[in-house]
């Protein structure tokens, strides 16, 4: 992925904070989203600390159209999302050795409200999805 | 470990928050019930152990190149 992440430039409006971190990276608190054309439907979470830590992240509705993941009211609050529109939906990828084994995050998406700047991964509860969802189906 | 025993409905409070109430038992299932400030998220132990192991796969990378593949894959798939 070459030297595309790094002297990103980027304003203090792009970053999005998750005051929680992320399971495993609860101490990472600030990124940004980074859209790079040549691996467009993907973009980046890109943490702004130091520390190279970065995730590919793409629209579930892109691969999945019908993904409805249930969200319960209690586990968006802290988000203080006040309309959908605010809302960005995306999942985290886990880029395989074969590239069509490659798999996507559904039982924890990851929300952002892109007014306040604050994201959080929810884990569902009772889903039917799983940490690894394949984006590539055969047809 | 701190280990106590309680009875249907009765409770457990941690700090001055926290309060972990015991609902209904059968044969081998407890429910539980969780009022906890909403900055504190609850999650069953071995779901959010699947989501850091992940979210750890997907930093790693170690197959980044990859991407443009499966970008591909996703674009015509899409056509």
């Amino acid at each position: 992925m070459g030297n595309s992440f790094e002297n990103l430039v980027y304003s203090k409006d792009d970053v999005i904070r998750f005051p929680a971190g992320i399971p495993g990276f609860e101490n990472n608190k600030e990124f940004i989203i980074v859209q790079i054309p040549e691996y467009s439907p993907f973009e980046w979470l890109v943490c702004i600390d130091g520390t190279k830590l970065k995730f590919a992240i793409i629209n579930p509705m892109l691969f999945q159209p019908d993904y409805s993941p249930k969200i319960q009211k209690d586990q968006l609050e802290e988000l203080e999302i006040e309309k959908i529109e605010d809302v960005l939906l995306y999942t985290i990828v886990t880029i395989r050795e074969n590239p069509e084994d490659s798999t996507a995050n559904l039982l924890g998406p990851v929300i952002i409200n892109k007014t306040r700047k604050t994201g959080k991964q929810i884990v569902l509860e009772d889903s039917k999805y799983s940490t690894k969802e394949k984006m590539i189906r055969k047809k | 470990m701190l280990i106590l025993t309680r009875k249907i409905s009765e409770s457990i409070r941690i700090g001055d928050s926290i309060i972990i109430k015991v609902i209904e038992l059968d044969n081998r299932h407890v429910k539980i019930g969780i009022e906890a400030p909403r900055t504190i998220s609850v999650y069953r132990e071995e779901v959010f152990e699947r989501i850091q192991k992940e979210n750890q796969a997907a930093s790693d990378h170690p197959h980044g190149e990859n991407i443009r593949n499966i970008a591909d894959m996703i674009r015509k798939n899409k056509l």
